[in-house]
């Protein structure tokens, strides 16, 4: 059985006492206390008209770190289709070895566009598909970061790909492919 | 005791695949909900979310207003793993004091997993290293300590109010109304009567300054 923390007991009790009290009251015994409650409400009125400020520029930051995360784990995802190491994959596709790990590895980094463009090549994505997932277009609806979510969050990291991976893989490139053809 | 640590992905159900997704709302639904907030509600939530900075005795390591602000943007940023808001199942304000217990909780705790919400808000058009809690870290025993002392101090401020203490402390334990009652040898009027005194009494105590809490 759980062990119930006394104090954190207490204190969620005194949260279910403020949140179901009738405001006038507690606005009466916050004055008593040489407060005044309007200043407190206004305070509450700040913290969230700051957030709704904040929060398109947060959701476009989030959203392009998330890409970045659909971005590498497409990329793990078709080397392992094609049996490559970083090398063979680098040498082939005429790009940095080193690049490619940061690629795959670091959701914070930025390809350069022009390796961004080399891999395109090579696996015969969509034209611009890779950019788009690298962050570097800014023209991309919800959903299509919703797909890239959901792509991200379904793959996993082993060293053969399964039947599943496969169809996910061969899926989400249906998805960029169908994805790429309403932007033209 | 310990203070309670709880994780991100223990408070709710974000990111819970057995969650029908029409029971979130999207973040134009919750950005609706929180600017729709009354004087009334935001009065409230300001007031809970200074239990929690009280509770996890975060000091200046994030004030009040700044737990409220951060669980308001976690709200509103829908995507990834996120706070989303179960709209079907809870209020809004019960959401935000939901997430303001997961971020305090969050704040304690030596091991914090704030890095992940930092690394992706690094743009620069959202200074969110300005306005995401700082971590800190408090050995186990002190928060022993800080717990028992927070006890002491809020029963001292019951001091004269001893049947709204008792129903604090037993709804605490989880006693019903009924059993309240029963326990307490009350009827529904007298136990009316201590609970608006333990609501006032609540609501002195967290507006207290600590200094003046702690006498």
């Amino acid at each position: 059985m759980k062990k119930v923390d006394p104090t954190a007991a207490v204190f969620r009790a005194m949260r279910e006492l403020v949140l179901s009290a009738d405001a006038r009251d507690l606005a009466a015994a916050v004055r008593e206390e040489g407060i005044d409650p309007a200043e407190l409400a206004r305070a509450g009125r700040a913290a969230g008209a700051r957030a709704l400020d904040a929060a398109p520029a947060a959701t476009k930051a989030t959203d392009v770190a998330e890409l970045h995360e659909g971005l590498s784990v497409l990329l793990r995802l078709l080397r392992r289709r094609d049996e490559l190491s970083h090398e063979q994959l680098a040498e082939r596709a005429r790009i940095d070895a080193d690049e490619l790990r940061r690629i795959e590895n670091d959701r914070t980094y930025t390809p350069k566009p022009r390796t961004v463009y080399q891999l395109e090549q090579f696996f015969q994505l969509p034209k611009r598909s890779l950019a788009k997932l690298a962050g570097m277009e800014r023209d991309r609806t919800p959903q299509f970061t919703e797909q890239v979510l959901r792509f991200a969050a379904s793959s996993k990291a082993i060293h053969k790909l399964t039947r599943d991976e496969a169809r996910l893989l061969n899926a989400f490139v249906r998805f960029l492919s169908a994805d790429a053809a309403g932007d033209e | 005791m310990p203070l309670e640590r709880r994780t991100e992905t223990e408070a709710d159900g974000d990111g819970d695949p057995s969650v029908p997704e029409h029971e979130y709302a999207s973040s134009e639904e919750a950005a609706a909900a929180i600017a729709a907030l009354t004087d009334d509600d935001n009065l409230k939530l300001m007031l809970v979310a200074r239990i929690h900075w009280r509770q996890r005795q975060l000091r200046d390591a994030m004030s009040p207003k700044e737990l409220l602000h951060e669980a308001i943007v976690r709200t509103l940023v829908t995507s990834g793993r996120r706070r989303r808001w179960r709209r079907a199942v809870v209020s809004i304000i019960e959401h935000l004091d939901r997430t303001m217990e997961s971020i305090s909780g969050h704040a304690v705790g030596a091991v914090v997993a704030e890095a992940e919400f930092l690394d992706q808000l690094s743009s620069e058009d959202f200074d969110a290293r300005t306005e995401t809690p700082r971590r800190f870290h408090r050995a186990e025993a002190e928060e022993q300590l800080l717990a028992r002392e927070q006890l002491e101090q809020i029963e001292r401020c019951f001091e004269g109010a001893k049947p709204a203490f008792d129903l604090l402390r037993l709804r605490a334990e989880g006693y019903s109304e009924s059993e309240i009652t029963e326990r307490l040898g009350m009827d529904k009027r007298s136990y009316e009567a201590a609970r608006k005194k333990a609501e006032r009494e609540v609501a002195k105590y967290i507006v207290r300054s600590e200094s003046r809490a702690r006498r």
